[in-house]
């Protein structure tokens, strides 16, 4: 057997695992599931167990609006983005599966997609014993609980494996073979781009990530073939040349002296996709409602906890709190502030470590500063930290460098800490008393 | 394939596709208003006014229907009355009595009222007969007769800002006209549907009654069917249960 076909072998062996590992839990959470569906219609139900029924309804029902005339339920169903619920209507239809149930198989399947992705990823990053490795994506550290609820954390961690795997593959050679392959896979991006962001509207966040993604490999393949600069240099470079070039199209221009710039269309493909998604069912959420930018309207203002507008200052007002003596009154808006700041600390560890390929440590900032800008104070712990990105972070700051294999042992040990701390938090302590949801600016 | 070629069918490639999310974008942003009607609302129960949904929505909540008879000397037959309470923000809240509501709110700015106002009031039965708002024909006799302060909601317009809510007693009948003769009445099935002006309305909760005819299988969900009661009696229910709309009279 060869190499790849070893690596391949493994990451299947690997996703098979996950998926025990997935239904494990999702059988213990079944009656919880079940009571979504008894007769006499639950009206209220608790974080994602609400999504899981919408989504599943979209299924039966179509996209309706409002998706519930009561108080309680004043939001549209709009917001429950198309993938997922084509996924369960397709389970439902083709394999007959039962429509309470096929969206927790969808996940569960999806569970094992994404430690196969990640596992290709970290063997195309050159990470130590991949599939290992790669079970970080089940290990979110802050509220790992979110992805083992019945939702859609599952299938966009899974989507955004199969992208950091995309954009991760070795660049093909200059050949007319190579750049076909090149070829198919920009416009393979972009289609999974579309897909990604349809999945979860989360996937905005990539842009950035993409766009710098884009820049550094592209520079990376220059400097093997002669360019001596740096990284900005390289980005204005790719910028003068395209402007350069639109001169050209329209009047007299000499042509610039010829530089070593290769491009990795890739990343770009990806995050055009995105784009595109997102216009997309803006579009389809506007022609459906009637109402001007729809979804955009629903995401920053009936949606308001989730994603208020962005304010950086009221946004460093409420993390400050955290270490503010608000005790004893004040006691759920500090802690529960101090849990959403949790996700970014988390995020940029391994953003920081230089144990982490660069390319990743470029990217993961970028996505928190989208983050930080739309807003997401409600949430980080579930937007940020069910990011295929942010798995592999982890992945690769936990995987050995060298010989030393006992301190990685004690990172995964560190790890696993600090999930089942947070895990026993959510799911024990905050939930129970209806929080995370202290996420206001405490005024008194 | 060259690498030249394949930037350049790439670059062509990108390019069309944000020109389709730009097209998609300015489609977005001029959707043509649309106007998805009625839904059938519950009585008793907060309902939404959906409109834009940049902006908030207004709560109606409809309660305690019922077809009075006023004293039959006052020769006005009968009427259907109810409780309406309106409001806007994020939780629909109860309104109360106010002796001295503000005559102005020359602090704030008048693009931020939403008005709902008699015409925003709609009736619909079979006969197509017009609904007619009663409270002024009633007002006249519990004024002069009856020992009750009523708050008559529909009568005049009411403004609302963020965080208000106003509510008071709606009566109406039907007024229909057979062989050139005007009569006024209560039909046999019809709804009452509230919107608001100011804000573009995408549905509005209506309500649906039925009175002196056996349910249908055809009935939409939440169909109530009223039942008669005397009116003096009905306004002391009321003064007790909705002291916002009706009190006794000091």
């Amino acid at each position: 057997m060869g190499e790849r076909a070893q690596s391949h072998f493994a990451a299947v062996i690997g996703a098979v695992v996950a998926v025990a590992i997935y239904v494990v839990v999702l059988i213990g959470i079944t009656p919880k599931i079940d009571a979504l569906y008894l007769p006499g219609y639950v009206v209220y139900a608790p974080t994602h167990f609400n999504d899981a029924r919408q989504y599943a309804l979209i299924c039966v029902q179509g996209y309706n609006l409002p998706y519930a005339p009561l108080p309680t339920l004043g939001t549209s169903r709009l917001n429950w983005m198309p993938v997922y619920p084509l996924a369960i209507c397709a389970l439902n239809r083709l394999m007959g599966t039962s429509i309470v149930y096929a969206g927790a198989v969808i996940s569960a399947l999806c569970a094992g997609i994404a430690v196969y992705f990640c596992a290709r990823t970290l063997v195309n990053l050159g990470v130590q014993r991949p599939v290992l490795h790669a079970f970080a994506a089940l290990i979110p550290p802050i509220g790992g609980l979110w992805l083992y609820l019945p939702g859609a954390e599952a299938i966009y961690l899974a989507m955004g494996a199969a992208v950091m795997w995309l954009i991760t593959l070795p660049t093909p050679p200059d050949t007319p073979d190579g750049n076909r392959a090149a070829l198919i896979r920009t416009g393979g991006g972009l289609v999974l781009g579309a897909v990604f962001v349809l999945t979860k509207p989360n996937a905005l966040a990539m842009i950035a990530p993409l766009a710098f993604a884009f820049a550094y490999q592209s520079w990376q393949e220059s400097r093997r073939a002669g360019y001596t600069w740096g990284l900005f240099a390289f980005v204005a470079d790719v910028v003068i040349e395209h402007v350069w070039g639109a001169v050209r199209m329209i009047g007299r221009a000499r042509p610039l002296s010829p530089r070593p710039i290769r491009y990795v269309w890739t990343a770009a493909g990806i995050a055009t996709g995105i784009l595109l998604g997102f216009a997309f069912w803006l579009a389809y959420s506007s022609w459906y409602s009637g109402v001007p930018f729809y979804f955009l309207n629903q995401q920053l203002n009936a949606w308001g906890r989730a994603w208020p507008s962005g304010n950086i200052g009221e946004m460093l007002t409420y993390y400050a709190q955290a270490f503010r003596g608000i005790d004893p009154y004040g006691r759920p808006w500090r802690y529960v502030s101090a849990w959403y700041l949790a996700p970014y600390v988390a995020a940029l560890i391994p953003a920081a470590s230089p144990r982490v390929p660069g390319l990743l440590r470029g990217m993961l900032p970028l996505m928190i500063v989208f983050v930080l800008y739309s807003g997401a104070v409600h949430g980080s712990d579930r937007y940020i930290l069910s990011t295929a990105l942010v798995a592999l972070g982890w992945a690769c700051w936990l995987a050995p460098t060298g010989k030393r294999r006992r301190w990685a042992v004690l990172r995964w040990l560190f790890l696993i800490l600090i999930a089942a701390i947070t895990f026993y938090m959510l799911g024990w302590q905050m939930f129970p008393r209806g929080e995370p949801s202290a996420w206001g600016i405490w005024e008194r | 394939m060259s690498r030249e070629r394949l930037n350049l069918i790439v670059r062509v490639l990108l390019g069309t596709t944000l020109g389709a999310a730009f097209l998609f974008t300015v489609a977005a942003a001029q959707p043509g208003f649309i106007d998805r009607g009625d839904y059938p609302a519950g009585v008793g129960v907060a309902q939404a006014i959906v409109g834009v949904w940049e902006r908030p929505m207004l709560w109606v909540t409809v309660s305690r229907p019922a077809v009075v008879n006023p004293p039959a000397d006052w020769n006005l037959g009968q009427h259907v009355c109810m409780v309406v309470q309106v409001g806007r923000g994020n939780t629909p809240a109860e309104p109360v009595w106010d002796d001295n509501p503000p005559q102005t709110r020359w602090d704030q700015p008048l693009a931020d009222v939403f008005i709902m106002g008699w015409e925003d009031i709609i009736g619909t039965e079979p006969d197509l007969g017009e609904l007619v708002i009663t409270n002024r024909q009633l007002a006249a006799g519990v004024a002069a007769l009856l020992p009750f302060d009523v708050n008559w909601f529909g009568s005049e317009q009411v403004s609302l800002y963020e965080n208000q809510t106003a509510g008071g007693l709606l009566c109406y009948q039907f007024k229909g006209a057979v062989d050139g003769l005007d009569f006024r009445r209560v039909p046999r099935l019809h709804s009452v549907a509230f919107k608001a002006r100011n804000v573009n309305v995408i549905r509005r909760p209506a309500y649906y009654f039925r009175f002196n005819s056996p349910p249908s299988g055809t009935d939409f969900p939440g169909t109530v069917t009223l039942q008669e009661e005397d009116f003096t009696l009905y306004l002391l229910r009321m003064a007790r249960e909705a002291p916002f709309a009706v009190r006794m009279r000091p």
